[in-house]
């Protein structure tokens, strides 16, 4: 079956012969060699499916009775119809196939590849992990397209009606797509990371009940608005745009963070699945924190500098951080310690590199590092912006002492649970891979396990008191304390705090290990192919006398 | 010059079940290579591995010395897996079908339309191009899936159980093609439960049981290697004794270095532990004893034979 024995002969037309459809349709043919294959694959399937000709047609039959129905209502009526009754009615349809149908099936496309052991197949193909990701994504957004173009002209027939201006229908159809865009991008995410058909079944019932919850939800948000004095007051809000502008971003790094945990899943083992992910939730983070500061500054044109007298700005932006880093590094630390070869050809060999992109590297002490780390900077910006940019004058002192020790303790609770956590599973690994579960339950039981002793802490100093439910229940003790602003335990946060590097102390070893693996050479062969594929630039020449080619011989 | 495959002291574990125990061997570029064993002696994981689906957790597999944990994408490259299920999507027809996996190795413009072409022919599925991929039979579906496996040229094919599940008229089809692609220098790794077809394909088996590579080499050397007990060599004799070989049964049992006796009307077949030297004694003996024998030699065995011998029916 060589080449040789069966030659191509594609089939001779001459231009004069080959008709304008003919043309079209070979521009298309090579165009088409530069679209993600599985755009097309996904395209090809989708299309025939009965699955959408059903919703689709539903959709526009639906679009059709309510325009009927608004036809006739206005006709009985005298004209009194509202536009945004009619707009209101075509969102409700067009919502259900954007927010329930539409990412339900990007979930059940790249499930249904795992089910029929398709996904092995795509699997040893040169398709990048990323590619089959942004491939499940254009193609289901090929249908959100389709199922917006069907239902668009529906909206211009509501444009002529009174009570409906174009700002406020795009406003409304931009959220509807962009929420559908974050919801494909979740449900791709989910998709990836369930393997087991029991976890799949699981999945599936759990995405579409969400999908379901979601589109009520959306549509009595719709509703809510609709009777709340109409949209124009809502854009008409001095702080709307400000919390517009964050829903956007927030939304939009979600997209770079669930693609990018679709695509680390789905990565090979052996390969880096760590790094890219960390840099996206780095992003993701600098982003909260420059919206945040943006929305202080916001507020402190319309309000001045008297409202960071408070603490709540400073809260702000710690309590979700130390979630958002907590989860992060739940997670992080359960990675595998030892690196592989792969992985270690793209260690940093400079002693900045070593210090800077160190902990974006896989491993279990690298995301330990890279969680306390990331929080410590985020204690590092508020002090900043209470002492350097907040004047003195707003407040007697630059920072309360309740956020200084609200960042103590926090930070030291950080250092306790994660440290505790990368300690245990660095134990566990050694003898099978942790699963995503596994380390979810193990943190559960170390905040249990947190739970108890700051019960019995509680109970032996104060006693069975009522009114201190909330410290009995809560595993960082001092933070509801401290955040209320009640300061009960005078040097408590110092105590958390030195617990805290204790247990660093106790992971530095392994830290360490991970950090004393070297870069390792690539075998010698990948390294000539890369050496051919990105050749040394040569200088170009500063003079026409000068030949570089002379002055670097090599 | 590197292997077309290597597999070095793989070791590969699902929970307390050790799947792949210590397998090595090598294939040489143009070889075919046979994968024996019983069901769950660890041929699929093994397959599996060497086409970077599943990471070992000791050893590695090496495609044309590329490692295929570290340098899986160069492995992808040379190398077509063909799993023991078909992977049809629904609502595309063979072509289309063909021409995804073209795309998805990189094939482009006339090369793709020139590969496509290629396989149909190869696989004669030209002439059902157009015909939805759910309405073909299991031998069709199954040359789609070896057209798949090849849309890209690899120098080395991996197939779990091509052959499974297919009717005998499906089945010569199939090996006639894969006979073909070898014949072609493809390098071939292939596993199947039908040994009679493996042994007219493979010019190497390994035989595999519990995750232990039990024997790798031409079927003659395995069946040597196995006729070995210690420093003395094993062999299947055949003795035809004129009026029936009951007469001779007595005189054999008698003999220490006779076991596994076997009685067919004339023929008496037996194992016998000694040299070619000691056949001839025996030989000797069995005329001085005045038995009419018709015919001596020593019998042929089997791949079949060779895998109930060296196998010992044990799973994990």
């Amino acid at each position: 079956m060589s080449d040789a024995a069966i030659p191509y002969t594609p089939e001779a037309t001459s231009p004069a012969e080959e008709t304008r459809t003919a043309r079209w349709e070979r521009r298309f043919e090579r165009a088409s060699d530069w679209v993600n294959p599985i755009v097309i694959k996904e395209c090809r399937q989708a299309l025939k499916s009965r699955q959408f000709f059903f919703s689709f047609t539903l959709t526009l039959l639906f679009c059709w009775l309510w325009s009927i129905f608004g036809v006739w209502s206005n006709v009985t009526t005298n004209g009194d119809l509202s536009g945004q009754t009619m707009l209101t009615g075509y969102l409700f349809i067009l919502s259900f196939p954007l927010i329930v149908i539409v990412p339900f099936s990007a979930f059940r496309s790249l499930t249904v590849e795992r089910e029929d052991k398709t996904f092995e197949l795509l699997a040893v193909t040169t398709l990048k992990p990323r590619q089959i990701v942004l491939g499940k994504f254009v193609s289901t957004l090929v249908q959100l397209l389709l199922y917006v173009s069907g239902v668009l002209p529906c909206f211009g027939f509501t444009a002529l009606l009174q009570g409906v201006d174009l700002p406020m229908m795009g406003f409304l159809f931009l959220n509807i797509v962009l929420g559908s865009i974050t919801l494909i991008f979740f449900c791709l995410m989910a998709a990836s990371l369930v393997q087991e058909r029991f976890w799949q079944m699981l999945m599936t019932v759990a995405i579409l009940c969400g999908l379901l919850l979601c589109f009520w939800g959306g549509m009595a948000a719709l509703i809510e608005i609709r009777f709340d004095g109409g949209f124009s007051n809502l854009l008409r809000d001095p702080e709307f745009w400000p919390a517009f502008s964050g829903i956007l971003l927030a939304q939009a790094t979600w997209w770079l963070v669930f693609h990018q945990i679709a695509t680390s899943q789905m990565t090979f083992a052996s390969d880096n699945r760590s790094s890219a992910l960390r840099i996206c939730l780095v992003i993701q983070h600098l982003v909260y924190v420059g919206w945040f500061a943006y929305l202080c500054w916001s507020f402190s044109q319309r309000r001045g500098m008297d409202m960071f007298r408070n603490d709540e700005f400073a809260y702000m932006l710690l309590i979700p951080s130390l979630i958002y880093l907590y989860c992060i590094g739940t997670f992080a630390t359960g990675e595998p310690e030892v690196l592989s070869s792969r992985v270690k050809r793209q260690l940093p060999e400079s002693l900045l590199g070593r210090m800077f992109t160190n902990w974006f590297f896989p491993g279990p002490g690298r995301g330990y590092i890279f969680a306390v780390a990331n929080y410590a900077a985020v204690c590092l910006a508020v002090t900043l912006l209470y002492t350097l940019i907040v004047p003195r004058s707003s407040r007697p002192n630059a920072i309360s002492d309740n956020v200084v020790r609200f960042m103590i303790a926090s930070f030291g609770y950080l250092l306790i649970y994660l440290g505790l956590e990368t300690w245990i599973l660095r134990r566990v690994q050694r003898r099978f891979q942790a699963s995503l579960l596994l380390r979810a339950l193990i943190q559960v039981l170390l905040l249990l396990a947190g739970l108890m002793v700051c019960m019995f802490w509680e109970m032996l100093s104060r006693g069975l008191n009522p009114d201190s439910l909330a410290y009995y229940f809560s595993p960082f003790h001092l933070l509801p304390d401290l955040a209320g602003r009640n300061g009960r335990f005078e040097g408590g946060e110092y105590a958390i705090l030195i617990v805290g590097v204790g247990v660093l102390i106790l992971n530095l070893p392994g830290i360490v290990a991970e950090l004393l693996q070297t870069k390792m050479a690539a075998p010698a062969r990948i390294a000539a192919e890369f050496a051919a594929q990105h050749p040394p630039v040569l200088p170009l020449p500063t003079n026409p006398w000068d030949d570089p080619a002379e002055k670097n011989p090599s | 010059m590197h292997p077309a495959i290597e597999v070095r002291k793989l070791h590969r574990f699902f929970g307390e079940t050790h799947a792949v125990n210590d397998v090595s061997f090598a294939v040489k570029r143009g070889q075919v290579f046979g994968f024996i064993g019983p069901n769950g002696a660890g041929k699929t994981t093994a397959m599996r591995i060497l086409s970077t689906l599943e990471l070992p957790h000791y050893g590695d597999a090496y495609v044309d010395g590329f490692s295929c944990v570290n340098d899986p994408d160069r492995v992808r490259m040379l190398l077509g897996f063909m799993p023991d299920s078909y992977g049809v999507y629904p609502n595309v027809n063979v072509r289309e079908y063909l021409d995804f996996f073209a795309r998805a190795y990189g094939l482009r413009g006339a090369e793709r339309h020139a590969s496509l072409d290629r396989v149909m022919r190869f696989t004669h599925l030209d002439e059902l191009a157009e015909k939805p991929i759910t309405g073909l039979s299991k031998g069709m579906k199954q040359r789609l899936c070896l057209g798949r496996t090849i849309i890209h040229n690899p120098a080395v094919l991996v197939m779990d159980e091509p052959a499974a599940g297919l009717d005998p008229r499906a089945r010569i089809e199939l090996r006639e093609m894969i006979r073909q692609l070898a014949d072609d220098g493809k390098t071939i790794l292939i596993s199947s439960h039908i040994l009679t077809e493996l042994a007219e394909m493979c010019d190497i088996v390994g035989i595999i049981e519990q995750g232990r590579m039990l024997a790798t080499g031409t079927v003659d050397q395995i069946l040597n290697n196995h006729t070995q007990t210690g420093d003395q060599r094993r062999s299947w004799l055949r003795v035809r004794v004129l009026g029936g070989a009951a007469a001779i049964v007595t005189w054999l049992e008698q003999r220490p270095e006779i076991s596994n006796l076997q009685i067919n009307g004339d023929v008496a077949a037996f194992e016998f532990l000694g040299e070619e030297t000691d056949e001839a004694q025996l030989l000797r003996s069995l005329i001085q004893a005045e038995f009419p024998i018709h015919s001596f030699g020593s019998q042929n065995k089997s791949l079949e034979e060779v895998f109930m011998q060296v196998t010992r029916g044990r799973i994990q």
